[in-house]
């Protein structure tokens, strides 16, 4: 128990480091508040919702839409319309909602993992980039997320699931002359929500 | 000389945007890395990436294979391209069959190399760069600068205007502006395209899986928006497992641009799950086909190649041209060719041709700082000689270096007849202090650098033809040799130097006979000249010294390492070089081995300490003369970056002297900065670099070899 706590001190350390914003919250329930709140406070209200466990615990989609906001639950699915519009509601969203499969204390890095190439667009493409971490899921080292990757598999052909992303911190750009500008081509604000369970429990 | 090379070094030196901008970026970096590395077990963490490249190198066939074969497993259609002209064609020909118009490709140095998006370029279709810094370049129609910033020698201006042409709307030169307006115009790139193009950093055999390091985040679109995504892929890039990838991410950005970890890596398995039957086109959000295209093109030669196979174990992080005196004046436009720096030279042999490495190759110093900085622990310096040493021996040298060396260099009498015509040249044109300040041209580009100091009338094998042979009275015997900046330019300072040997009991001699030790043959790959003096040494120095001792490290490097190295075919030349070689000592290294060690209270001058390249990289010496400067009273104020190449390495200073210059500046600079009375420094080539430069700049600052400073105590 306090080795975990260790390693979730040390994920706070590195993430912010490297640019993140760090937001531990006591109860699964305050998620939606907070991403009311960073809508209202930035005038948006289109969001896309990577499905996930935690996603669905916390009731994400009602409850924003309750508070008025558009919310684009972006699934699996066969039909080629289908995708086509969750593509498109990603590329239109202002707030992009994800679950980290895994977290690395050691980098400060998120890890996600799916099959569908919509984990990565939910993750890049919107202004605003709010990660869903359970503290019981952070590892210490790359090896270990490395070995909870391997655990998650994917179809018999594949050993690992499709598309792993691993995001540290906040993309910024030196590529314009004379500035260092946060927000190359990624999400403008990268947020992390620290969802202790044992805690809440 | 090369002739093309010097204009375009004179390009880069005379482009004041290029030198102002790669001068900031240069202490960024330094910063960045400061930071980056502050408790990092550079030494563990970069022989585990040297064990990881070794085992991937050793087994590459089979882990081909097995790349292969899970990358198919997963749904990846794998192409494995003879050359760059295969890997085009494929690529074009697949575009063309989707009757694709328009692609993205995110940065990457293989596509580079084989000249792919002027490929598709030339056939109709619109490829756009996604990587910000690539796109700017592309739109400018020109070469990447450098590997993190690809348009740093732009200014805003310049970015302002590409951009406003390329976006049809007149853009002010405001960063954040042009940064929205990039953006937003690659977003729709990324919307319309219909293939995306990517290389890759890792490929992991037992997942057949890609990963893909960006900053920008353009590398998860580029990958994941278009229904088609090409990965463009080296052998080299092969490695066994997931893990592996984990020990090579804990040093690649912090070597790349000084950051702990990359904003984003993406590890791509197979194209995306959900998608329509093989072969439709766009409709899942990932791309429905993935095509892999494995590359040769010169490869395989090289991993045949047992002298340049250790090349492959290349990361491509550029940690080696971030720390290149050379490449952070020149940047890389410079060099001709994708790769750049030393492990570029040796690269540029295998995928574009021998002699197009010739011009690259001549630029390297041999300082030896990117073989301290390779996170792949890959010995750069050596590779650069070797593939000297290759050219040479496949073109010949230029006729003037094979005159000089086999005829002059290589007799040590004539070297001295050689040297005593110089003298009376120079003496036309010294000045009364013994200093010659103005050379005619062509001979002025020489002395616009430096200040040359006058030969002297009598090489040091005259002066110390009375201590031809040791006493045998006193122990330890040691034998002193001089090298050719000792023997005549300044033999003085030997003197000096035998004076505190004496002084510390020591029976200090002269063995004759010796001669160069063929250290600018060896830099210009004349092997023959090279081992030809090194017979030469061995049988002069072979009268059984306890010690040998040189007051010029480059000396010590070929005496100590390279003779062992190119006598190897001569199982007993080989011998006597190794037991020559084990009694080498540099002269601070001997003296403090002598002298009892007490820290005085600094009662003397102010000094700063320059690190010679070849002492400090190449024989591992640092501490020990500054221990003796404290021991004998000396405060030293320590100079930013001490340890920086002057700028005398290689033969840069004969081939570009300007090169050379800017590379001195930085020292002198430095130099200047610390506030020191004196320069101390424990090499009679950086002497003469330091000294002639200060005297341009009528710096009252002296430059002394620690030889001269203790016999002076």
């Amino acid at each position: 128990m306090t080795q975990q706590v260790g390693k979730v001190e040390q994920f706070k350390e590195e993430a912010s480091r490297a640019g993140a914003k760090l937001q531990e919250l006591a109860e699964l329930q305050d998620t939606a508040p907070f991403i009311v709140n960073l809508a209202r406070q930035h005038g948006v209200n289109r969001v896309v919702i990577s499905s996930s466990p935690l996603a669905e615990l916390a009731g994400l989609q009602h409850r924003l839409e309750k508070e008025g906001i558009t919310v684009t639950v972006v699934t699996a699915s066969d039909s080629e319309a289908t995708q086509q519009r969750l593509r498109q509601a990603c590329v239109e969203a202002d707030i992009g909602i994800s679950e980290a499969t895994t977290a690395i204390s050691e980098t400060g890095t998120l890890v996600i993992a799916g099959d569908d190439g919509s984990s990565r667009l939910v993750a890049v493409l919107p202004r605003f980039h709010i990660t869903l971490v359970d503290c019981q899921n952070i590892v210490a080292t790359m090896e270990e997320a490395i070995a909870k990757i391997k655990s998650v598999g994917s179809s018999p052909a594949k050993c690992v699931p499709t598309y792993v992303t691993y995001i540290t911190g906040r993309n910024t750009t030196a590529d314009i002359p004379g500035a260092i500008l946060a927000r190359a081509q990624g999400p403008a604000e990268e947020h992390i929500l620290l969802l202790d369970h044992q805690r809440t429990r | 000389m090369p002739q093309t090379m010097s204009r375009r070094v004179s390009r880069a030196l005379d482009d004041q945007s290029l030198q102002t901008a790669l001068a900031r970026l240069m202490s960024l970096m330094k910063m960045g890395r400061q930071i980056a590395f502050a408790g990092v077990d550079f030494d563990a963490l970069s022989q585990e990436i040297r064990k990881v490249k070794e085992k991937a190198i050793a087994d590459l066939p089979h882990l081909a294979e097995e790349f292969k074969q899970k990358a198919t497993r997963a749904g990846a259609i794998v192409y494995e391209a003879k050359n760059a002209d295969d890997a085009n064609t494929y690529i074009l020909n697949l575009a063309q069959k989707r009757d694709i118009r328009h692609i993205v490709k995110s940065k990457s140095m293989l596509c580079e190399e084989i000249g792919l998006r002027e490929y598709l370029e030339k056939a109709g279709i619109e490829v756009t760069e996604t990587d910000i810094g690539e796109w700017i370049i592309q739109l400018a129609g020109e070469r990447p600068a450098h590997l993190v910033g690809p348009a740093l020698h732009k200014t805003i201006e310049q970015v302002a205007e590409l951009f406003s042409r390329a976006t049809g709307q007149k853009l002010e030169p405001e960063p954040q502006l042009l940064l929205d307006t990039a953006r937003n115009a690659l977003r729709q790139h990324y919307i319309d395209a219909r293939m995306g193009i990517s290389g890759a950093n890792m490929a992991i055999a037992e997942t057949g899986t890609l990963a893909i390091v960006t900053n920008e985040g353009n590398g998860c679109m580029t990958t994941t928006l278009p229904p088609v995504h090409v990965a463009v892929v080296g052998y080299e890039k092969i490695i066994p497992t997931w893990e592996d990838t984990a020990t090579i991410l804990r040093l690649l950005s912090r070597c790349t641009n000084g950051m702990k970890m990359p904003i984003y890596v993406s590890y791509i398995t197979g194209p995306s799950h959900i998608s329509a039957p093989f072969g439709k086109t766009a409709t899942a959000t990932g791309p429905a086909e993935l095509h892999i295209v494995m590359v040769d093109n010169g490869r395989w030669e090289m991993w045949q190649s047992p002298e340049f196979r250790e090349a492959l174990y290349c990361i491509k992080c550029g940690a080696c041209l971030n720390v290149c005196p050379v490449f952070n004046s020149l940047a890389g436009q410079t060099y001709g060719y994708i790769y750049q720096g030393g492990i570029g030279a040796v690269l540029t042999a295998f995928f574009h041709g021998l002699d197009k490495a010739r011009d690259p190759a001549s630029l390297c110093l041999g300082c030896m700082t990117c073989k301290e900085a390779c996170p792949a622990r890959i010995d750069i310096p050596q590779l650069v000689l070797r593939l000297k040493a290759a050219i040479a021996k496949k073109r010949g040298l230029p006729w003037a270096d094979r005159l000089i060396y086999s005829t002059i260099l290589k007799h040590p009498q004539r070297l001295d007849a050689a040297m005593k015509a110089v003298y009376y040249i120079e003496k036309q044109f010294a000045d009364p202090d013994k200093i010659v300040r103005h050379l005619p041209p062509p001979l002025d580009e020489l002395t616009n650098t430096i200040s040359l100091p006058l030969l002297s009338t009598s090489p040091l094998h005259q002066q110390l033809a009375h201590i031809a042979r040791p006493g045998n009275i006193k122990q330890p015997k040691v034998a002193l040799y001089a090298g050719c900046i000792g023997n005549y330019v300044y033999p003085e300072t030997c003197v000096q130097a035998v004076k505190v040997l004496q002084k510390l009991g020591v029976d200090v001699y002269f063995p004759p006979g010796q001669g160069c030790c063929g250290a600018p043959a060896y830099f210009s790959g004349d092997i023959a000249t090279t081992l030809s003096l090194a017979k030469t040494n061995i049988m002069a120095l072979k009268e059984d010294p306890d010690y040998i001792v040189t007051l010029c490290p480059g000396c010590a490097v070929m005496l100590k390492q390279n003779y062992p190295l190119i006598t190897k075919t001569s199982q007993e030349l080989n011998q006597h070089a190794e037991a020559l070689a084990a009694k080498v000592r540099d002269f601070s290294q001997l003296v403090l081995q002598l002298t009892p060690v007490t820290t005085e209270t600094p009662t003397k001058l102010k000094v700063t300490y320059h690190d010679p390249c070849h002492l400090k990289r190449g024989l591992g010496i640092a501490s020990e003369p500054r221990q003796l400067l404290r021991h004998y009273g000396y405060e030293i104020v320590e100079m930013a970056d001490a340890d920086a190449c002057c700028g005398f390495g290689g033969r840069v200073v004969l081939d570009y002297p300007r090169l050379s210059a800017s590379v001195l500046k930085r020292k002198l600079d430095s130099i200047e900065a610390s506030g020191a009375e004196a320069v101390v420094t424990s090499c009679l080539p950086c002497v003469l670099q330091l000294r002639g430069g200060l005297d341009k700049r009528h710096s009252h600052i002296k430059v002394v070899h620690i030889a001269d400073l203790l016999a002076n105590y």
